[in-house]
C-alpha cells in the first residue's frame, strides 16, 4: 500500500500548485484599466489580419489525415525493426521471419489501398 | 421383418400432409379438380404402402412381434444428468397387427371419399380447401394410429379433433354447423382434458410414454399403488387408465358424451363417412386396445369399459329406431357399434371360472368389428350422401320408391345392411357373433343379453331405413335421378368387403390379433346353438321391419307410436340428453358458477390489473420523462452506474 | 491450419473488394453489383464458419484464439452481417425509404464489414491490445453509420451523441486496461488469468474491473449505461439500427464472456450478481420505456434494452448452462429481430417507420402481418415459437444459480412486455388506416430473407437439438 500514499500526496501537491499560482498571481498583479493593446488578440507577436475564426477547407483536413497514414506506418514499423534481429535468430518462440514479413504486407498493403482509395475519389485535387 | 416399406413407413404419413400442404397453399384456390386428383394420387401411394406393409407383416407373424418402423427423440422433458431420470417423447411409427390394421383402413378409406368426394363437392365454390382439410384429417389419423408413444398419440389425438372441428363447420355459413362444430370440439376437448390428466399420472409414476414399456408387467407393478393423486389417496393404476379411457370417452362418444356425434352430421357426407364412422370415433376403442393389457389389470377400469360400451349400444339403438333423419339414424347406429366394440374389449376379462383370466377373443373380435364396421358404415354414409344429394333432404320419409332409379346404390345398400345386421355369411355376422359369444365366455350375462337384442334392433331399424327410403312409392317429385360414376364407385368398392371380408379375415383376426400379455389358455365352450340364435334375432327385426314399413302402409308402424305415447317422443328426442346439458351449462353452471367470477373478475382481479397497468404506464412515463435528450445528463446517470458497481465490488 | 481463421482473413479483403468495385467498375446498377458481391462473400465466410471443426482450439500466433464458443459467436456475427447487408440493399434503392435514399454504397458496406471484422478481434483475442482494437474497429465504424443520412439533422444530433458517450466509454476501457496492465505487468489473458488466481481481491485489478464492465455495460445498453441507445437506434438509417441491436450486443456479451469465463474466471462470481441486478433493472426500464413509444425504431430500442437484460440474467447462474442458453438466445434473437427489421423496411418504403404505419397491414399483406405476430409472440417468449424455448432457457440458468426471486421478476416483466408487442399486433390487425394506403412493394430480396427468418423463428424453438449441439460444443 506504501506505493499509494504517494497518490494522496500527489493530488494534494497538484492542487496547491495551480492553487498557488492563482493565487500568487492574483496577490502580486495590479489591476489596469482595458486598454487597445490589452485587447488585442496576442498581446504579444503579430498582428492579424482579418478574422481570426475563419473556416479551414476541408480539403486540408483530408490531407492532414493522408500524412498520417504515413506517420502510423512509421510508427508501426518501428516495434517490427527493433524485433526483427531477435525473429530471425529465432528468440521468440512461435513467430517466424515469414510470418512477420506477411503482416507487413498486409498492413501496407491496407495502407496503400487507403490512399489509392482517396486518390480515386478525388482527394488530392486540390482545387 | 424389417422391408423397404416399414423402414420407410414415414411415406404414409408424409403423402396426407404433403396434400395438406399442396392443396391447402396451391392447388385449392386455383383448381379444385387438380386437388382432389393429387389427393386420390397421393393417397393412393399411402395406401399402396399400408397394403405393402400389411402384407409383409402378416405373411409371417409371430406372436406378439411388432415393428418400429422410425423413431427419433423429439422432447426430452426430464434428462438423467440434472434429474435423476430420462423422460423423453419420440415420434415414431410403432407397427403391430392393430396399427398396420388400422392403416390400411384408413388410407383405403381415405382414397375411396376422396374419390367419392369428386362428385359430392364439385358444386361446392370451396371445395379446394375441403381436399386440403380432408388430408389434413386423415394426416392425424395415421399419425395417431401408428404412434409409438402416447404423448405423441396425445398430439395428434388433438390434431384429429381440431381437424374434425374445421370438417364439422366446413359450411360455416349454417349456424347450425358452426354449433355442432363447437359442440364437438368442446365436448371431446372435455374428455381430452382427463386424458391429459391421465398421461400426466401415468408417465410421472412409470418415467416413459412408451407404449410397449406401459404393456409390460413391470409397469402395471409399479402404478399399482396408492399415492396422492391431486384429491385424494387413491390407486394410480385405477385412477390412471380410467382418467385415460375418458380420452376415448369423448371421442369415441360413449354415453354421456355421445351428444356431439349426430350434430356432427352437419358437415358434408363424405366427412360423415370417414371422420364420424369408420375412423375418427375408433380412435377411443382403438386407444383402449392399445393400452389393453395396461387396463386389464385394474378390473374396474374393464368394468367400466364394458358396462359404458354395452349401455351405449342398447341406448343409440333405441333412439336410432325413432329417427327420421337418415344421417342421424346412421349416427346412432354408429354410436351402437361403437358400444360393441367398447364392451368386447371389456368383456375380456372374464367373471366365471378363473376369475379375471384374459380371454384373447373379446380383443380380436373387437379389433375384427373395427375392421368390418369401418367398410359397412362408411359405405352407408356414402348411400346416404348419394341420397341426399338427389333428393336434396335428410328426411327418410321425403325419399322411398328408389330401388328403380338407383339400382346400384339399391343393391350396396342391401349388401351394407345385412351385414351390419349381422346376417349370415356378411361382414357383420363374423365379428358381432365373435362379440357376443366372448361375452358369453366371459360370463358376462347381462351385456351378452344385450348384444343379443341389440342385434336384432340392429337389423330392425336398418331396414327400417332401407325399406322406407327404396321401396314404396316416391313421396317426392324427383328430377335428374341418375347416379353420379365418381360416387358410386366407392361404394361398389366397399360392398366387396361388407360382403365377404368378414369370412376371409376371420382367421386372420383370430391368430394375429391377441394382446400382449398372459392369457386364459383353456379350450373354452363355443355353443353351436349362438350364431343359429344371432342370425334368428337379425332376420326377425328384418322381418318386423318389413312387416311395418316394407309394404308401403305405415299404419301399423304409426299406432304403434301412438300407443307408446310419450314413450315415443322420449326416445325420439333423444332422452332429452340435448335440452339436459343446455339447461346444465345455460342456467345452473352460468348463473350459480360463471356469474359470481364474473363478478370477482370485473371487480377485484379486474381492479388489481387496472393498477397495475396504471403504475406501469407511469412508470413508462418517467422513463420517457428522464431520456432528455442532453448528453450531460446522459453521462451522469453514467457516473451512477460507475459508483453503484464500486459499491458492489469493495 | 490457417484455415480456422480464413474467415476472419476473408472479412477485411471482402470490404477492400467491394471498395475496388466501387473504384474501378462503372455500371449502371452498382448499387445491386455492390451490394450482391458483399452478401456473396459474406455468405461465403459463413460456410467456411459452419464448417469448421468446432471442438478443436487453435491459436493463430499466439495471441488469437479460435474454438467452438469463439466460432458460434462468429457465425452470429456474420449472419447479422449478411442480413444487414440485404436490409441495407432495399435503403439503397430509390424509393427504397421514406428517409431517402442511403447514399455512398461501398463505403456503407466496407465500414459494416470492418465493423464485423472488430467483433471477430475481439471474440478472438487472447491479451488486451487485440481486444481493445477489435472493440474500436467495432465501435468506430457505427458513429459514421449511424450519421449516414448526412442531411438530417437528427441524424447527425444522434451520431454526435453516440460518438461523445463512446469516446468516453473507450477512455474507461483504456483506463482500465491500464489498471490491470499496472497490477499484472502483462496485457496476455494467462497472466492475468494467473494474477487474479493468486490476488482475486487485488484493489487495483478490481477497479480496472469496474471500468471495463462500466464499457460493456455501455456497448450492451445496460441501465444507467443504456441512455444513448434511444436517441442512437432512432437516428441510425434501420439497417444499422438493426446491426447495432443485432450484432453490436452480442459483441458485447461475446466480450463479458470471454472475460469472465478466461481471464477473469476465478472472480466471475464478484460481478454476475451485480449484472444480475442491473439485468433486472435493465429490463424493468426497457419494458416501461417501451410501452409509451410511437417510433419504431425507438421502440425496438427499448425492446432490445429489454432483450440485454434478460440475457445477462443468464450470467447469474454462473452455471454450465449460462453460456449455452445465452448463445442460443442470441442465435434466436438475431433471427426474430432481422425479420422484424425487414417488415419494418417493407412498411417504411412509403411511410415513415411508426406505429401508425401498422395500420391496415393485416388487410394489405396478411402474410406480413401474421410474420409481424409470430415475431413479436416469439420476442414476448410465446410458446411453442423459438422465442420461448430460448427465455426459458436464459431463465433455467438463472435459476440453475438458485436465484429464483431474480428469474421471477424476469417472468413478470417478460409478461409485462407482452402488453406492448401487442400493440403492433393492435395496429396492424384493428386499428383502420385514415387514408388509402399505397401498395406495398416487397422486392425478392425482401421476401426471401423474410421466408428465411420467419422459418428460423419457428423452427428453431421446435428442434430441441439445436439447443443440445450448442451445449456440446460449449459446454
Amino acid at each position: 500500500m506504501e506505493n499509494y500514499t504517494i497518490i494522496p500526496f500527489m493530488t494534494v501537491l497538484g492542487i496547491l500548485f495551480v492553487a498557488g499560482g492563482m493565487i500568487g498571481s492574483w496577490i502580486l498583479s495590479y489591476s489596469s484599466p482595458d486598454n487597445e493593446h490589452k485587447n488585442l488578440v496576442y498581446e504579444c507577436g503579430e498582428l492579424t489580419i482579418g478574422q481570426t475564426h475563419v473556416r479551414f477547407k476541408v480539403g486540408y483536413y483530408i490531407f492532414a489525415l493522408i500524412f498520417m497514414i504515413f506517420d502510423v506506418e512509421t510508427l508501426f514499423l518501428f516495434p517490427c525493426v527493433r524485433i526483427y534481429n531477435d525473429v530471425a535468430n529465432g528468440l521468440i518462440a512461435g513467430l517466424s521471419i515469414s510470418t512477420v514479413m506477411v503482416e507487413l504486407v498486409v498492413f501496407f498493403v491496407i495502407l496503400a489501398f487507403g490512399l489509392l482509395y482517396a486518390w480515386r475519389k478525388g482527394v488530392l485535387k486540390w482545387s | 421383418m424389417e422391408t423397404f416399406f416399414t423402414t420407410n413407413s414415414w411415406v404414409i404419413l408424409l403423402m396426407p400432409f404433403l396434400v395438406f400442404l399442396v392443396n391447402g397453399l396451391f392447388l385449392g384456390k386455383r383448381s379444385w379438380r387438380a386437388a382432389a386428383y393429387f389427393a386420390v394420387a397421393c393417397m393412393s401411394v399411402a395406401f399402396f404402402f399400408a397394403i405393402k406393409i400389411a402384407i409383409g407383416f402378416f405373411s409371417h407373424v409371430h406372436e406378439h412381434s411388432y415393428i418400429k418402423g422410425w423413431e427419433i427423440e423429439w422432447l426430452r422433458f426430464a434428462s438423467a444428468d440434472i434429474l435423476g431420470f430420462d423422460l423423453v417423447a419420440n415420434v415414431g411409427m410403432l407397427l403391430d397387427p392393430i396399427s398396420i390394421m388400422m392403416l390400411v383402413v384408413v388410407t383405403a378409406i381415405s382414397v375411396l371419399v376422396n374419390i367419392y368426394s369428386i362428385g359430392y363437392m364439385k358444386e361446392d365454390p370451396s371445395a379446394g380447401r375441403f381436399f386440403s382439410l380432408l388430408s389434413l384429417f386423415s394426416f392425424s389419423m395415421l399419425g395417431l394410429v401408428s404412434s409409438t408413444n402416447i404423448f405423441q398419440m396425445f398430439v395428434f389425438w388433438e390434431l384429429v379433433g381440431a381437424s374434425s372441428y374445421l370438417l364439422i363447420g366446413f359450411w360455416y355459413h349454417k349456424p347450425s354447423a358452426v354449433s355442432a362444430s363447437k359442440k364437438a370440439f368442446i365436448v371431446t376437448r372435455f374428455a381430452d382434458a382427463f386424458f391429459l390428466a391421465g398421461i400426466i399420472a401415468v408417465s410421472y409414476f412409470t418415467q416413459t410414454f412408451d407404449f410397449i414399456e406401459l404393456n409390460k408387467l413391470a409397469t402395471v407393478e409399479t402404478l399399482n399403488r396408492y399415492a396422492f393423486l391431486g384429491f385424494g389417496t387413491v390407486n394410480v393404476l385405477t385412477v390412471g387408465t380410467l382418467l385415460i379411457f375418458a380420452g376415448g370417452w369423448g371421442k369415441s362418444a360413449m354415453f354421456p358424451l355421445h351428444i356431439w356425434l349426430p350434430d356432427a352430421m352437419e358437415g358434408p357426407t363424405p366427412v360423415s363417412s370417414i371422420i364420424h364412422s369408420a375412423t375418427m370415433v375408433v380412435a377411443g376403442i382403438y386407444l383402449t386396445a392399445r393400452l389393453f393389457p395396461l387396463f386389464s389389470h385394474s378390473p374396474l377400469t374393464m368394468d367400466v369399459v364394458a358396462y359404458v360400451g354395452a349401455f351405449t349400444a342398447l341406448f343409440a339403438a333405441v333412439i336410432a329406431v325413432t329417427q327420421n333423419d337418415i344421417k342421424r339414424i346412421l349416427a346412432f347406429s354408429t354410436l351402437s357399434q361403437l358400444g360393441y366394440m367398447l364392451f368386447s374389449l371389456g368383456v375380456s376379462k372374464m367373471v366365471v371360472e378363473e376369475g379375471g383370466a384374459i380371454n384373447s377373443l373379446g380383443y380380436s373380435a373387437s379389433m375384427f368389428h373395427v375392421f368390418t364396421h369401418a367398410a359397412f358404415k362408411c359405405m352407408l354414409f356414402l348411400i346416404a350422401g348419394q341420397v341426399i344429394h338427389v333428393v336434396h333432404s335428410n328426411n327418410i320419409w321425403d325419399m322411398g320408391g328408389l330401388r328403380k332409379k338407383m339400382p346400384f346404390t339399391y343393391v350396396s345398400c342391401l349388401i351394407a345392411c345385412l351385414a351390419i345386421g349381422g346376417i349370415w355369411p356378411f361382414a357383420g355376422f363374423w365379428s358381432k357373433d365373435e362379440i357376443i359369444l366372448a361375452s358369453l365366455q366371459g360370463g358376462h350375462t347381462v351385456i351378452f343379453a344385450i348384444g343379443l337384442f341389440v342385434g336384432g334392433l340392429t337389423a330392425f331399424y336398418m331396414f327400417r331405413l332401407f325399406f322406407v327410403t327404396f321401396h314404396g312409392e316416391s313421396r317426392k317429385e324427383l328430377h335428374h335421378v341418375h347416379e353420379d360414376p365418381f360416387m358410386t364407385f366407392p361404394i361398389v368398392v366397399l360392398a366387396i368387403p361388407s360382403a365377404v371380408g368378414g369370412y376371409f379375415a376371420k382367421d386372420l383376426f383370430h391368430h394375429a390379433f391377441v394382446p400382449n400379455m398372459p392369457l386364459h389358455i383353456h379350450e373354452l365352450s363355443h355353443p353351436h346353438w349362438l350364431p343359429w340364435v344371432a342370425t334368428s334375432m337379425g332376420l326377425s327385426g328384418i322381418i318386423l321391419a318389413y312387416f311395418f314399413f316394407g309394404r308401403n302402409k305405415f299404419t301399423q308402424a304409426s299406432s304403434i307410436a301412438k300407443a307408446m305415447g310419450p314413450l315415443h317422443t322420449v326416445i325420439e328426442n333423444k332422452f332429452y340428453f340435448d335440452e339436459f346439458y343446455l339447461f346444465m351449462t345455460h342456467k345452473v353452471a352460468f348463473r350459480f358458477v360463471a356469474a359470481p367470477i364474473k363478478w370477482f373478475d370485473r371487480k377485484i382481479v379486474d381492479g388489481v390489473m387496472n393498477l397495475t397497468g396504471f403504475l406501469l404506464h407511469a412508470g413508462g412515463a418517467i422513463v420517457r420523462f428522464l431520456q432528455t435528450g442532453q448528453v450531460q445528463m446522459y453521462l451522469s446517470v453514467m457516473i451512477l452506474g460507475l459508483l453503484y458497481f464500486c459499491y458492489r465490488v469493495f | 491450419m490457417l484455415t480456422f481463421v480464413t474467415p476472419d482473413m476473408l472479412l477485411p479483403i471482402l470490404a477492400l473488394l467491394v471498395l475496388s468495385i466501387d473504384l474501378f467498375i462503372e455500371s449502371k446498377n452498382k448499387t445491386a453489383i455492390l451490394f450482391d458481391t458483399a452478401a456473396a462473400g459474406v455468405l461465403l465466410i459463413i460456410v467456411l464458419l459452419f464448417n469448421l471443426p468446432h471442438d478443436q482450439e487453435f491459436y493463430y500466433l499466439t495471441n488469437y484464439k479460435v474454438d467452438g464458443l469463439r466460432l458460434l459467436f462468429k457465425e452470429i456475427f456474420a449472419i447479422s452481417l449478411f442480413f444487414t447487408i440485404l436490409l441495407g440493399k432495399g435503403y439503397a434503392r430509390k424509393n427504397g425509404n421514406w428517409r431517402g435514399i442511403l447514399k455512398y454504397d461501398s463505403e456503407f458496406i466496407a465500414l459494416l464489414i470492418f465493423c464485423a471484422f472488430g467483433m471477430f478481434c475481439v471474440v478472438s483475442a487472447q491479451e488486451l491490445i487485440t481486444l481493445f482494437i477489435g472493440l474500436e474497429l467495432a465501435t468506430i465504424p457505427m458513429y459514421f453509420l449511424t450519421a449516414y443520412y448526412k442531411k438530417d439533422q437528427s441524424s447527425l444530433e444522434g451520431a454526435m451523441k453516440y460518438i461523445i458517450m463512446g469516446s468516453l466509454t473507450s477512455a474507461l476501457v483504456l483506463l482500465g486496461y491500464s489498471f490491470w496492465y499496472g497490477a499484472v505487468g502483462c496485457l496476455r489473458y494467462e497472466a492475468i488469468l494467473s494474477f487474479v488466481q493468486t490476488n482475486p481481491d487485488n484493489p487495483m485489478f478490481l477497479a480496472g474491473a469496474i471500468f471495463v464492465f462500466a464499457a460493456v455495460c455501455f456497448k450492451l445498453a445496460m441501465v444507467p449505461f443504456h441512455m444513448w441507445a434511444p436517441d442512437v437506434y432512432q437516428a441510425a438509417p434501420t439497417p444499422v439500427t438493426a446491426f447495432l441491436s443485432v450484432a453490436s450486443k452480442s459483441t458485447a456479451i461475446a466480450f463479458v464472456i470471454t472475460l469472465l469465463y478466461g481471464p477473469l474466471a476465478p472472480i466471475r462470481h464478484v460481478f454476475t450478481y451485480p449484472l444480475g441486478i442491473l439485468a433486472c433493472i435493465t429490463m424493468t426500464v426497457g419494458n416501461l420505456g417501451a410501452m409509451r413509444q410511437y417510433e419504431l425504431r425507438r421502440f425496438m430500442a427499448y425492446s432490445s434494452i429489454a432483450q440485454a437484460g434478460y440475457i445477462m440474467l443468464a450470467l447469474v447462474g454462473n452455471g454450465k448452462m449460462a453460456v449455452p442458453s445465452i448463445i442460443y438466445y442470441l442465435f434466436i434473437y438475431l433471427a426474430t429481430n432481422f425479420c422484424l427489421f425487414f417488415i419494418i423496411s417493407v412498411i417504411g418504403q412509403k411511410r415513415p417507420e411508426e406505429f401508425a404505419s401498422l395500420r391496415g397491414l393485416a388487410k394489405q399483406s396478411p402474410a406480413l402481418a401474421g410474420i409481424l405476430v409470430l415475431c413479436l409472440f416469439s420476442l414476448a417468449g410465446i410458446p411453442p415459437l423459438a422465442g420461448f424455448t430460448g427465455k426459458f432457457m436464459l431463465f433455467a440458468s438463472a435459476a440453475e444459480g438458485g436465484f429464483y426471486g431474480l428469474v421471477i421478476f424476469a417472468a413478470l416483466n417478460s409478461t409485462v412486455s407482452l402488453y406492448y408487442y401487442l400493440l403492433l399486433i393492435k395496429e396492424a390487425y384493428i386499428n383502420k388506416p385514415e387514408e388509402d394506403l399505397e401498395s406495398l412493394e416487397i422486392t425478392f430480396t425482401q421476401s426471401f430473407s423474410i421466408a428465411i427468418l420467419t422459418l428460423a423463428v419457428v423452427i428453431l424453438g421446435l428442434i430441441p437439438w439445436f439447443s443440445s449441439i450448442i451445449t456440446k460444443i460449449v459446454g
